[in-house]
């Protein structure tokens, strides 16, 4: 009884003192109505909240978490909206989704913790925080599911040897130009999570890579010395000059942080635009920021500036950061008066706009994203195309294709600008329910199938690196030629020449030139040619090169094969039908076969250089493989693999057919966008109303058809009328009769006239007769 | 809202004006004392009435009421005017009122294209209307002409009401023309445009209830 009571007097004393500390944590967080920014002059801590001796050996990498937590209670900014998408339960109005782009597998998932439509949770997808921070940490901004718990991680997740993502304060308040997003983007990728933001920021230089660390790595081991080559250590090395003699630094802060910051993580760049055309948002153009409207306090709850934020945040001040709010105030009545907006925002007088646009369409129809044309503008966005990564490879992408503006209405039921991009993803469905399969999962069961650009360039590599023929290896096929690049991936170009050869040819490439790599030659000649037959044996030793080959290669020419045999070309007769040219096989128990398949070949002809990846035969090929792996009487009868691409689902039909048909699971993802903002004069409508509304008008008859990363004409196709829910002949009578709205205008401007005169008459006859000027009729 | 309560109860005062008024002239017609006038008297009245007017509702009866209303009291060069001002007119009152009084929302969609098409009809029937029948409703004829109203009771000088709402109605369709022609125009800021849009609500309003009160004089003067 008396531990008890000693136990329970240690535990009230804990809290107490937990609960003191929390308070006098919040007491710094106290803000004295100061409007400057203090000079952060701070000495760096690590992780273990030590401070950082530059000059030690092996110093470890700062802590955001410790260095600021002096003065900034970090567990509140984990709160806030850059961190809380797991944790929180107020989502808002759609956003942005993360999307998972895998080409080979044609998978373009758009992915979010928040509970936003036709977006996928990762945690049903089984991805864990790991395999999350892994795909997209290149453009988080620290924190999060990137910093779980001790209790949130996953077996096979790396952590301990990575470290935690750490909520990245400089990314977005450091003034310096040294902040890097490369850098954090490069150290995301070699699993240096924990060193990420002090390379990033430029206090240090990092190197080594935790990605090849064995899994028993731990921070406390320190550096390997026996390895200095492949599996080095992260290290840091701080820059000695930003230290003062009491090892603090300098971090240059900006409170309210730079656009540039912003634009890291936001940035939208329409496809084909050249840099110096690109438009910027107004209120940039007339010198705000993006924090004078997205601000927020310690909480880092940002205002996302939303009609209807203030009412789902129950934070009423908020209220003023909307288009309305700061254009037009509360009050419809204010009149533009002095009071009207923040800033002195314009008060919008919309002359000749008829109020029922301002119940039907959101502010940001009128004046925001492009101007609506005949074809939807294509966009790349920073997290979806992974903008912004400088370095030598490509780092952005050319999928999601990502479109705007499309209108649709929103949840308020205004009609509000939208991007929109069209989902693509395997997956297995069981009557209503689906599950989708992950890109790893479908690449094990497909094999070779999704393989073909892959198989074709391993040959081009075997040929490049082991052959020593002089020019470049490449494949002709279908008036093309195809070409290793430094991807390892490959490049297709026309043809040079005037005759198109038909068949598939092995050529090299010399100063533009198109030679076959084996040439033409006599097998049956007496007196053999000895470079012909030396280059043979270098193309057959070439291949041998290649691992896991279907068998042994060989060239078959007439009646004659030759294949190497202890080093020495050896001659034997074709085992197969005799061949007029001379070509590369495999060879195995006495059959051969082509070195890379016609199907190969086909899928490559059909994809590489173009935007699709895949081709309906591969689906079907791929569905037949995943279903043939799937056991039946696990599986239950009802169970079927399908792909989604183009707005349609892809599924065998019981002849095993590959068919196309709606589901909603295939239905485009859509988010709405705000800016850029126009000028008003260039807003719609303002020229006149025939902006939208004529009978073709594009805003109300364009039409969208689905992308994806399938070559397929099976694709769904929308109308902006059906996306808006309107009804097109409504629409187009509508706009027809903007056609006599001027002869309307004269008409009734003469009807007004006559009924006026004729009013008027009657006063004045009235007046005159009431002054006596007209005696009153008199009966006869 | 206030428009609502102001046109729901506007038009039902009148309406409960006329009928009464209707319904004690048929009872000194009758030679029925004040005493039969009674709340009670009056609703039977009213019911009675109604029925009668449903009875008479079908094809037949409406034909009837265009051949008194239309071929009798007007020469054919007025019977199309007077016709399409009249459908133009029922058609504008309902679309406008249905929304004003039963939806949170401005006019949309086909109820829009209908009020805007019949506007343009009313706006050319008006003024042709005006010019024909002008002088049938002069107010200030000596002889008790057409649309002139018998006092209710002795004693009291005969008020012309059929030409005061002819004139009325005349006046507050001018405003409706005006109003809609500016609320076209790329002139005026969003905030006089529902200025605008306020006056040609009550500017119908009062056009709906000097229709109402017209047609009723115009009627008990047929009758009489």
């Amino acid at each position: 009884m008396k531990h008890k009571a000693i136990f329970l007097f240690i535990l009230i004393s804990l809290a107490a003192l937990i609960s003191l500390e929390a308070q006098t944590d919040q007491k710094n967080q106290k803000w004295d109505g100061s409007r400057t920014t203090p000079v952060h002059q701070i000495p760096l801590k690590d992780e273990f909240d030590q401070p950082i001796l530059p000059s030690e050996p092996y110093p470890l990498p700062y802590s955001a978490r410790y260095s600021c937590a002096p003065c900034h209670d970090y567990t509140l900014i984990q709160e806030g909206w850059h961190f809380n998408a797991a944790s929180s339960s107020q989502h808002g109005r759609t956003g942005e989704p993360w999307v998972w782009v895998e080409p080979k597998t044609g998978t373009v998932l758009p992915l979010s913790y928040r509970s936003w439509e036709r977006m996928w949770n990762p945690q049903q997808l089984g991805l864990t925080p790991w395999d999350f921070t892994l795909l997209f940490g290149r453009h988080m901004s620290g924190g999060g599911m990137a910093e779980p718990r001790s209790d949130e991680t996953s077996p096979e997740s790396r952590w301990n040897v990575s470290g935690k993502l750490e909520i990245n304060c400089m990314g977005c308040h450091n003034a310096s130009r040294m902040q890097s997003h490369s850098e954090w983007a490069k150290q995301v990728l070699r699993h240096n999570f924990r060193w990420a933001a002090t390379a990033a920021s430029g206090f240090g230089e990092v190197g080594g890579m935790a990605s090849r660390l064995p899994g028993t790595w731990d921070i406390y081991d320190g550096p390997n010395p026996d390895d200095t080559e492949w599996a080095v250590v992260p290290s840091i090395r701080y820059r000695p000059e930003i230290f003062d003699s009491k090892h603090r630094v300098f971090f240059d802060i900006a409170n309210k942080p730079d656009d540039l910051r912003c634009l890291v993580c936001h940035s939208v760049y329409p496809v084909g635009t050249k840099k110096y055309s690109i438009k910027e948002d107004i209120h940039s153009a007339a010198g705000m920021k993006c924090v004078d409207c997205h601000r927020n306090d310690i909480s880092h709850a940002m205002i996302r500036g939303y009609e209807g934020e203030a009412e789902e945040s129950q934070n009423s001040e908020i209220a003023d950061f909307t288009c309305r709010g700061c254009h037009i105030g509360e009050d419809l009545s204010r009149r533009g008066g002095s009071t009207s907006g923040r800033l002195g925002a314009p008060y919008p007088k919309h002359s000749g706009i008829p109020a029922v646009h301002f119940e039907k369409l959101s502010c940001t129809v009128c004046h925001s994203g492009p101007v609506p044309s005949k074809n939807f503008n294509r966009v790349r966005t920073s997290r979806a195309n992974r903008l912004g990564i400088y370095g030598v490879a490509q780092w952005f992408t050319e999928l999601p294709h990502i479109i705007e503006p499309v209108f649709v209405r929103d949840r308020t039921g205004k009609i509000t600008p939208h991007r929109l991009m069209w989902p693509a993803f395997w997956g297995e469905r069981e009557g209503d329910t689906i599950k989708l399969l992950k890109p790893a999962e479908v690449e094990e069961a497909a094999g070779d199938i999704l393989a073909s650009e892959e198989n074709i360039a391993e040959v081009l590599t075997a040929f490049t690196l082991y052959s020593g023929i002089e020019g470049i290896p490449a494949l002709v096929a279908s008036g093309k030629v195809y070409e290793l690049n430094v991807d390892r991936r490959l490049d297709a170009s026309l043809y040079p020449g005037e005759e198109v050869p038909s068949e598939i040819l092995w050529v090299i490439k010399i100063n533009g030139e198109i030679a076959p790599l084996i040439p033409e030659f006599d097998p049956e000649a007496e007196e053999p040619d000895v470079d012909t037959e030396t280059r043979i044996q270098k193309a057959l030793e070439s291949l041998a090169t290649i691992s896991d080959s279907p068998g042994q290669p060989a060239l078959i020419h007439k009646d004659a094969m030759y294949m190497v045999v202890e080093g020495y070309l050896d001659k034997t007769e074709s085992p197969g039908k005799t061949v007029n040219t001379p070509q590369l096989c495999w060879f195995h128990e006495n059959k051969t076969q082509p070195i890379v398949s016609e199907f190969d070949v086909r899928t490559a002809v059909a994809t590489v250089g173009e935007e699709h990846t895949l081709t309906e035969e591969q689906v079907e090929r791929v569905l037949k493989s995943l279903s043939s792996l799937e056991n039946p009487q696990e599986s239950g009868a009802a169970k079927k693999f399908f792909y989604v691409s183009g707005g349609k689902m892809f599924q065998l039909d019981e002849a095993g057919n590959l068919f196309a048909a709606d589901h909603a699971a295939a239905e485009p993802v859509i988010w709405p966008l705000a800016h850029q903002v126009r000028p008003a004069q260039q807003s719609l409508g303002i020229k006149d109303c025939t902006d939208c509304h004529t009978e073709g008008s594009v805003f109300f008859f364009n039409s969208m058809t689905g992308d994806g990363p399938l070559l397929t004409k099976k694709v769904a196709v929308r109308s902006a009328h059906s996306l808006m829910g309107l009804d097109k002949p409504y629409q187009k009578l509508f706009g027809l009769s903007f056609r006599i709205r001027p002869a309307f205008k004269v008409a009734l401007f003469i009807s007004a006239l006559i009924v006026g005169s004729m009013l008027l008459l009657g006063v004045l006859l009235a007046l005159a007769r009431f002054t006596g000027l007209i005696e009153k009729r008199r009966q006869p | 809202m206030i428009f609502r309560i102001i046109s729901a109860a506007s038009v039902l005062g009148l309406i409960f004006a006329l009928t009464l008024h209707r319904f004690r002239k048929s009872q000194d017609a009758s030679g029925k004392g004040s005493g039969s006038s009674s709340a009670a008297g009056y609703l039977s009245w009213l019911f009675h009435r109604i029925f009668k007017f449903l009875q008479s509702a079908g094809i037949k009866g409406w034909k009837e009421r265009y051949n008194q209303w239309i071929i009798l009291r007007h020469p054919a060069r007025e019977r199309w005017v007077i016709l399409c001002l009249g459908i133009s007119y029922c058609l504008l009152a309902a679309s406008g009122f249905l929304f004003a009084l039963l939806s949170s929302q401005r006019l949309f969609g086909s109820f829009l294209l209908l009020h805007f098409t019949m506007g343009g009809l009313f706006a050319v029937c008006l003024p042709l209307a005006t010019i024909l029948r002008a002088r049938h409703y002069r107010l200030d004829a000596d002889e008790p002409a057409q649309g002139k109203d018998t006092p209710a009771s002795g004693g009291k000088a005969a008020l012309p009401w059929s030409p005061i709402f002819f004139w009325v109605f005349v006046a507050s369709g001018l405003c409706l023309i005006v109003t809609a022609l500016t609320l076209m125009l790329p002139y005026f800021s969003l905030i006089i445009q529902l200025d605008f849009f306020e006056v040609h609500r009550y500017s119908a309003l009062v056009s709906l209830l000097s229709a109402i009160a017209f047609a009723y004089f115009s009627r008990v003067n047929d009758k009489k």
